[in-house]
Formats: structure tokens, C-alpha cells, sequence
């Protein structure tokens, strides 16, 4: 029988793992792989909640993030893939045309 | 007996997220989320989520890491490959993604034979597509234009430049 405090803890600690991520790595597909690991924290803290509650709502939240998900990786990769033959680079520290 | 599969998959799931955050090659770090994945869905099926734990392993496991893999092949960077893994690298992520695998299915056998919410594998799936289809008819379709629109957009930042 797995308890669900668990698994709100392994969610935490998996969100917490993607934010340092987001905030350490330059490199920008690292970036959107961190905030991919965030939103499987966020899922998996949606299905502990509907084995505490026995409630389906949050099956059907799982479902709906992951289809979005898969909707802003596409778009997030292919700007990626126009930044990279822009400006040859992968370093978000380069990408600061718009400062000041 | 379900607590060590709990343990072994977590444990699991941690450790890869720690490496893809912490290593240097990007590939690796998608090889790593995809193992990260796998374990989460695992975790799924531990909680009674079948559906979606399918639906983890078919949409992000499989289309979403395909497609960070297509994209780190296109923007192909020289100082990657083999001399910056770990020994052993591929055995480990080959064992660790199998039993991932095996551990899912294992435990889906091992559980009480009484269907309730405190068994792992009650999912009243009749009662999940009802609440897909019916009570949340307008996000369903609106989803689908959501994913339209990423098609539509993905389309027009793909193209080449046409000056016309």
C-alpha cells in the first residue's frame, strides 16, 4: 500500500530538483527538459491526490497537462531550432539582444 | 511488498533527475529524463492510474523525448559523446529502464483482491471517460485547439523565408 504523503514528498522533491535545474544550466534544451521534469512533479502530485480523495478529477487534470505539455515542448523546440540558426549558440547567457 | 517497489522507483526517479540536471552532455540529460519519466509512470500504476500511466509512457516517454532527441541531433554540439559518460553507463540505463518495466508489471499482480480505492488496481474507467467526455467536454475540445494551434504555429516557425 503506497501512502500518498509519500508521494507528495518524492513529487516535491522532483519539482525542487527541476527548479534548481532551471536556474543552474544555461544550455537552453536542459532548460525545457527541467521544466518538463516539473510538470511530471506536478502530475504525480495530482494522482496522489485522487487516491486520497477517490476522486477521478485528477486523472483527467493528468490528462490534460500532458496534452498541453506535449503541445508547448513542440513549439518551445522548434524556437529553439530557429535561435540555434540565428545565432549558433545554446548558451542562454547569449541570448540578450532584447536588454537595456 | 508494494512499499519496495515505491522505494526502488522513486529512488530511481530521484537519482536520474539529479543527473539530468548535473551532466555536462545534453544527450545524456535526455536519456536520463526519459528513464525519469519511465519511473513516474511506474509510480502511476502504483496508484491506481493505469490510463495514465499509459498515456505517460506512449505521449511523453514516447513523442515528447523522441522529439528533444531530433532536436539535439539537429543542433549537434562537438564536445559531446562517448568520453563524458560514466563507466558502464549504457548497461546501468539499459538495466535500470528494464526493470522499470519489470517492476510495473510485477507489481500489478501482487496486490489484494478486494477492488476498492485502497487496491491498486480499481480505475473505473467507465466513470473516467465520463468525466473526459462529459463534464469536461469543453476543455477536451478546447485541447484540441490548443493542439491545433501548436501544429499551425510549429508550421509557420519551421518554414523557410519566402520574400515575396
Amino acid at each position: 500500500m503506497v501512502e500518498p504523503a509519500h508521494v507528495f514528498a518524492v513529487s516535491f522533491v522532483l519539482f525542487f530538483i527541476g527548479m534548481l535545474g532551471f536556474l543552474v544550466r544555461r544550455n537552453i534544451l536542459v532548460l525545457l527538459m527541467c521544466v518538463e521534469l516539473m510538470l511530471n512533479a506536478a502530475n504525480l502530485a495530482f494522482v496522489a491526490a485522487t487516491k486520497i480523495t477517490a476522486r477521478l478529477e485528477g486523472q483527467v487534470m493528468v490528462f490534460y497537462v500532458i496534452a498541453v505539455a506535449a503541445a508547448e515542448v513542440a513549439v518551445g523546440l522548434a524556437l529553439v531550432v530557429q535561435i540555434f540558426k540565428a545565432k549558433a549558440t545554446l548558451n542562454c547567457d547569449d541570448l540578450n539582444e532584447m536588454k537595456g | 511488498m508494494s512499499f519496495i517497489f515505491f522505494a526502488i522507483l522513486s529512488g530511481v526517479a530521484i537519482g536520474a533527475a539529479l543527473l539530468v540536471v548535473f551532466q555536462k552532455d545534453v544527450v545524456f540529460s535526455a536519456l536520463y529524463l526519459t528513464l525519469t519519466l519511465l519511473c513516474v509512470a511506474g509510480l502511476f500504476f502504483l496508484l491506481s492510474a493505469p490510463f495514465v500511466a499509459a498515456l505517460q509512457i506512449l505521449v511523453y516517454a514516447g513523442a515528447i523525448m523522441v522529439l528533444f532527441t531530433f532536436v539535439i541531433m539537429m543542433v549537434a554540439e562537438e564536445n559531446s559523446g562517448e568520453k563524458n559518460a560514466i563507466p558502464f553507463q549504457k548497461t546501468l540505463v539499459a538495466l535500470l529502464v528494464g526493470l522499470v518495466i519489470f517492476e510495473a508489471r510485477a507489481f500489478m499482480k501482487s496486490v489484494s483482491n478486494t477492488l476498492s480505492w485502497s487496491s491498486a488496481e480499481y480505475f473505473p474507467l467507465k466513470e473516467f471517460g465520463r468525466k473526459l467526455y462529459q463534464d469536461t467536454a469543453f476543455a477536451f475540445e478546447i485541447t484540441s485547439l490548443i493542439l491545433l494551434a501548436a501544429i499551425v504555429g510549429v508550421l509557420a516557425l519551421a518554414r523557410k523565408e519566402k520574400i515575396k
